[in-house]
């Protein structure tokens, strides 16, 4: 019979030869009680010396008593032990031939894909925590445990600190499977950094990777980091193998083509044209179904607006799809003309009983958030000349001046039957571009600038505010001969680096020489509504004559020259934006204000820049990231997500930092997040990693060649996973051991008794002679 | 048939149980081993000559030297009369102890018996004290024929009596107290005598600092007998054993050999301190085994008082 004691450090044949040296150890305590028990009385007369010799040495008298004693008792009981047959395992063994105990370091892949569930409906991350408990189990004492979480970002939960089993037990029975992709480089990164910093320690470290190893887990692909590298050189790395794939469906994205929202016209409900791009992992070939649900949730309620739904019919060999669907984002018409704010939308992919709808073996990644903003009108301002101001259509003049194509462009109402009326979405003001000043353009959106020659340094400041606060400024050059040294305000008064020319480039006349706008550009994403007839709309384009602007980067160029010259550029400032037109809205430079470009170039460009770059970049946030908020967050205290029926899921504690307004830890929950206090009027959205929902499987022969590159590393069964781990527990036969120190201890007996009994004259026999030349200078004294 | 020299043999000794036979044969033993007339030791002899200065007595002038030097020369004697031999006996409880077949009273009461003997063949008047915790009996000095009977009667009266430990009573403390015993002995004594104690002095060494200061300050001279038995001198126990003091001490648990080295040291100090204490009034002191025999202190005692007389010590 075996059993194990004190959780595998001592394994004992015998037992009852263990427990008979224990009983065993009564034997010297009766004796020593009954030497004292039954002494013979002895007269004496001398009492006096005898009382004093012992108030003498009584303190040195009763140690010596009670060492022997112990030595005594030590005896039977290292000797039962030794007959026992105890087999010692952990760093107790250590000294004694075994390995001593080790550092073992779990990283538990915590990321999106582990949520997925098999067809047996058991989900992975249950499996992966239960192999992980199995292997908690199978630890000894003497062995230190660290847990690390995988999923983005890695972090250690539980340093290397000695074993409590129940404790560990606990720490990953609490941990829930996160939204975020997996992050298993950086993770065996930070273990290695742990590791290198308590490198003093020879104990042998054993690192198991538990994951699923979808396909986002390990970039198999890329030469193996140095952390990681360094990693395998110090420890052992224990690998589960890749869980099967499941098959999923996802909604990958979800893109409002506007980020600003206005009505189309007064009274009428808006609407936002959405993009749901859906994902399907593990092609499987079959025909099916996916349903997505868009549902619009208000500003200031949780109750939906509205809600649209739209299946999808996956062909066979096809992974991806984008639903295009034009979302309203009001209840009513009235309600939209009096309310703005912003507007979460949620597209989903839903489950019905029907079978052939189908959204895969991962819920955690079938729905996704975005956020608009609905505006109710936008304020527009014109700086111009004052005489520009009123030389054109409304004073009666039949030459258009750039003012006027702009307000004939931007609210055609103006010059209609109804003008004034109020009813336009987009009000048009005039600033004098002479008088530019931050009181001129409170409470404007965007401004067109169709002077900017005439501007103050304190003009160029005021739009360079304009802009970062969010604002759009479209700066247009002047028409007219002169040398355009205005450029110099460009980089003075909004730091932007562009390098514009002076003198235009008269491209001579006739339509010979006149450069025709490059039709072979990518429509910018802000102008996405128009693509479809982008090119039909360029064609007609004639430029003769422009400046040259240089130092522009390729993607933010939106229309060109056949040459390839920019004629409008876009330049992202602060959380607003800057679009500069290099030639002039007049009929000797361009005939763009009398084609049919004009007017919806102008409009997408204030519904798709309005809100865009600035706005978007802090309003749309991944699982795992770190937030880093911009200025319009300063008052806010915490960010709290709310579920669709009202109830408060989350917060998150937020800190003022060098970078800017931080999140204490990394966002993790999908979902809309308000600002708190509510006063601070601003919200964002996290969603799942789409990376994350990866269910497909690493390629085992790529993982198993990245993994070579490591070195020592091993499979780590999932039929038995502590197999592996109980081969490294070595165990030490103690019976010799255990003898020898009981025949050290038998002498320790005899020379301790003999030393303490005072004896000065050896005995005749052997034991006398060893004691002669162990205890001769003892001797010599005592005599 | 043993010879006189082995009359002084412990295992003589004790085989004889008459005490009164015991001290004749330690007498007869002594007086053989050392080949000398008995007629010496406590006798008031001549001790020397000073030069006569004016206001001598004339009575002590010695007038052959003057004859013969034409100088006047004073006789000096050391005692006008015969002495007082007074031996104090210890009888307390601690003095039954034996480790063979003689008990430290035996000797003392021996030692006691020969003293008395040789004194009163000298016509010097011997009194004995025999004493415990107090004066437990006293006999008139005297020189009279038959005195050494009622001596020995004495001593050997008290053999069969002394204390046993059911005897001792602990609240009494322990110990003889010699310095009360001199106390009630001197004030009896009415001129110069010397005084034997005979005793184990496993007391207080104070005690008898102060006995002996009291006796130094009567001008008494003081011949001190320290009898102790073998076991005692050298503690050859090797079992733990049970301890019961015979003087009311109680009963200690010990290993004996474990406290061997403790005890001797003890054992040695005090035995240097009561030598010390006794020389420091140059008295003189003497440690007399029960197991050895006595011709040799007792011999060595009265050859080294023979010469002490004879250079004139006297007080």
């Amino acid at each position: 019979m075996v059993i194990r004691v004190v959780a595998q450090a001592w394994t004992l044949g015998y037992p009852a030869m263990a427990l008979a040296g224990l009983a065993a150890v009564v034997i010297p305590v009766a004796i020593h009680l009954m030497t004292k028990l039954h002494r013979r009385p002895m007269v004496w007369a001398a009492m006096r010396f005898l009382i004093e010799a012992q108030r003498r040495h009584r303190q040195r008298l009763r140690l010596e008593q009670m060492l022997l004693l112990a030595v005594r008792c030590l005896i039977p009981m290292v000797l039962g032990l030794a007959l026992s047959g105890p087999l010692l395992s952990g760093c107790a063994s250590g000294g004694l031939g075994a390995v001593p105990g080790r550092l073992v370091c779990l990283v538990i892949d915590d990321s999106l894909s582990t949520q997925a569930i098999d067809e047996t409906g058991r989900g992975r991350f249950e499996k992966l925590r239960g192999l992980a408990m199995s292997i908690v189990d199978d630890l000894t004492p003497s062995d230190r445990v660290g847990v690390w979480r995988a999923g983005r970002p890695g972090e250690a939960v539980r340093n290397l600190d000695r074993f409590d089993r129940n404790a560990v037990r606990r720490l990953i029975e609490s941990i829930q499977p996160r939204h975020s992709r997996s992050d298993l480089v950086g993770t065996l990164e930070l273990v290695n950094a742990e590791l290198k910093r308590r490198d003093r320690s020879p104990e042998h470290v054993v690192v198991v990777v538990i994951s699923d190893f979808a396909n986002d887990a390990l970039p198999v692909d890329r030469v193996v980091p140095p952390g990681v590298a360094e990693l395998a050189k110090r420890a052992e790395l224990l690998v589960v193998r890749p869980m099967p794939q499941i098959v999923n469906v996802q909604v990958s994205a979800l893109t409002p083509q506007r980020r600003v929202v206005l009505p189309v016209a007064p009274g009428q409900i808006p609407t936002v044209p959405v993009r749901v791009h859906l994902r399907r992992f593990v092609n499987d070939g079959s025909r099916m179904t996916s349903r997505v649900q868009l549902t619009v949730f208000g500003d200031r309620t949780s109750q939906p607006i509205a809600e649209v739904t739209r299946d999808h019919r996956w062909s066979a060999g096809h992974s991806e799809a984008v639903v295009q669907v034009s979302v309203p984002l009001a209840r009513t018409s009235d309600t939209a003309s009096t309310q703005g704010g912003l507007v979460a939308i949620r597209a989903r992919v839903v489950e019905q009983d029907d079978a052939t709808v189908y959204r895969g073996g991962l819920a955690a990644d079938d729905e996704r958030w975005s956020v608009v903003e609905l505006r109710t009108r936008v304020r527009v301002g014109i700086v111009d000349s004052e005489i520009g101001q009123h030389a054109g259509f409304a004073a009666g003049s039949n030459v258009f001046a750039p003012g006027d194509w702009l307000r004939i462009a931007l609210a055609p109402s103006a010059y209609t039957s109804d003008a004034n009326s109020g009813g336009e979405v987009i009000e048009l003001s005039t600033v004098d571009a002479q008088s530019l000043n931050d009181q001129s353009l409170d409470e404007l959106d965007c401004v067109f600038v169709v002077r900017p020659d005439l501007l103050t340094a304190d003009g160029w400041g005021s739009l360079g505010r304009l802009a970062r606060g969010g604002g759009l400024v479209w700066l247009i050059a002047p028409a007219g001969d002169g040398p355009a040294v205005w450029g110099a305000g460009l980089r003075e008064g909004l730091g932007i680096d562009w390098q514009l020319g002076i003198e235009p480039v008269r491209v001579g006349q006739g339509d010979q020489t006149v450069r025709m706008l490059a039709t072979d550009t990518r429509v910018p994403e802000p102008l996405a509504l128009i693509a479809a007839d982008w090119q039909v709309l360029l064609q007609p384009v004639r430029v003769s004559r422009y400046l040259e602007l240089a130092g522009v980067a390729e993607e933010s160029v939106w229309l060109k020259t056949a040459d390839g010259d920019p004629l409008l550029a876009v330049q992202s400032l602060g959380e607003g934006s800057v679009l500069l037109l290099t030639t002039a809205i007049d009929s000797a430079w361009t005939n763009l204000p009398t084609k049919p470009l004009f007017v919806p170039l102008l409009h997408e460009a204030i519904r798709g820049v309005l809100g865009d770059p600035g706005a978007a970049s802090d309003r749309s946030w991944t699982s795992g990231d770190a937030l880093v908020l911009g200025d319009r967050w300063a008052d806010a205290e915490q960010l709290v997500s709310s579920s669709a029926g009202g109830v408060e899921e989350n917060r998150l504690r937020l800190r003022r930092t060098d970078r800017g307004v931080e999140a204490v830890t990394a966002v993790d929950q999908p979902g809309v997040y308000r600002a708190w206090p509510a006063s601070v009027g601003q919200a964002l959205v996290v969603n799942p990693d789409p990376h994350g929902g990866d269910t497909r499987s690493v390629d085992p022969q790529r993982l198993v060649q990245w993994l070579d590159t490591l070195g020592q590393w091993q499979w780590l069964d999932w039929t038995d996973p502590t197999r592996v781990l109980a081969k490294q527990v070595v165990t030490a036969a103690m019976a010799w051991p255990l003898l020898w120190i009981a025949l050290g201890l038998v002498i320790a007996e005899m020379c301790l008794a003999r030393w303490f009994s005072h004896a000065t004259v050896p005995g005749q026999g052997w034991s006398g002679r060893l004691w002669s030349v162990l205890a001769r200078d003892t001797l010599k004294r005592t005599d | 048939m043993k010879t006189a020299t082995e009359y002084l043999d412990p295992a003589t000794l004790s085989a004889v149980d008459s005490l009164e036979l015991r001290a004749r044969m330690v007498v007869e033993g002594l007086m053989v081993g050392m080949h000398r007339s008995p007629h010496q030791g406590f006798s008031i002899e001549f001790a020397q000559h000073r030069q006569y200065v004016p206001g001598d007595d004339l009575r002590y002038l010695d007038w052959k030297v003057f004859g013969r030097a034409d100088k006047l020369y004073l006789k000096q004697y050391q005692q006008e009369t015969n002495l007082d031999l007074v031996i104090l006996v210890d009888a307390s409880g601690s003095m039954a102890y034996t480790s063979g077949p003689w008990r430290k009273y035996d000797l003392a009461a021996t030692v006691a018996g020969a003293l008395a003997h040789l004194a009163l063949r000298q016509q010097d008047r011997v009194g004995l004290v025999i004493f415990n915790d107090t004066v437990e009996a006293t006999t008139r000095t005297s020189n009279a024929h038959g005195h050494w009977r009622a001596i020995i009667e004495a001593l050997s009266s008290r053999s069969t009596n002394l204390p046993t430990v059911k005897d001792t009573d602990p609240s009494k403390g322990r110990g003889t107290p010699l310095d009360r015993v001199f106390e009630h002995v001197l004030a009896k004594l009415r001129q110069r005598s010397v005084i034997a104690l005979v005793s184990d002095l496993i007391d207080d060494p104070a005690a008898l600092q102060r006995g002996l200061a009291r006796a130094q300050f009567s001008r008494h001279d003081v011949m001190v007998m320290q009898t102790l038995d073998p076991a005692e001198l050298t503690f050859p126990f090797r079992a733990p054993s049970r301890f019961l003091g015979l003087e009311g001490e109680g009963e200690m648990g010990l290993d004996p050999s474990a406290l061997r080295e403790g005890y001797m040291r003890a054992l040695q100090e005090h035995l240097e301190e009561v030598e010390r204490i006794t020389r420091q009034f140059r008295f003189d002191y003497t440690l007399l085994d029960t197991s050895k025999s006595l011709g040799a202190p007792l011999g060595r005692f009265l050859a080294w008082r023979a010469a002490a007389v004879q250079k004139g010590r006297s007080r």
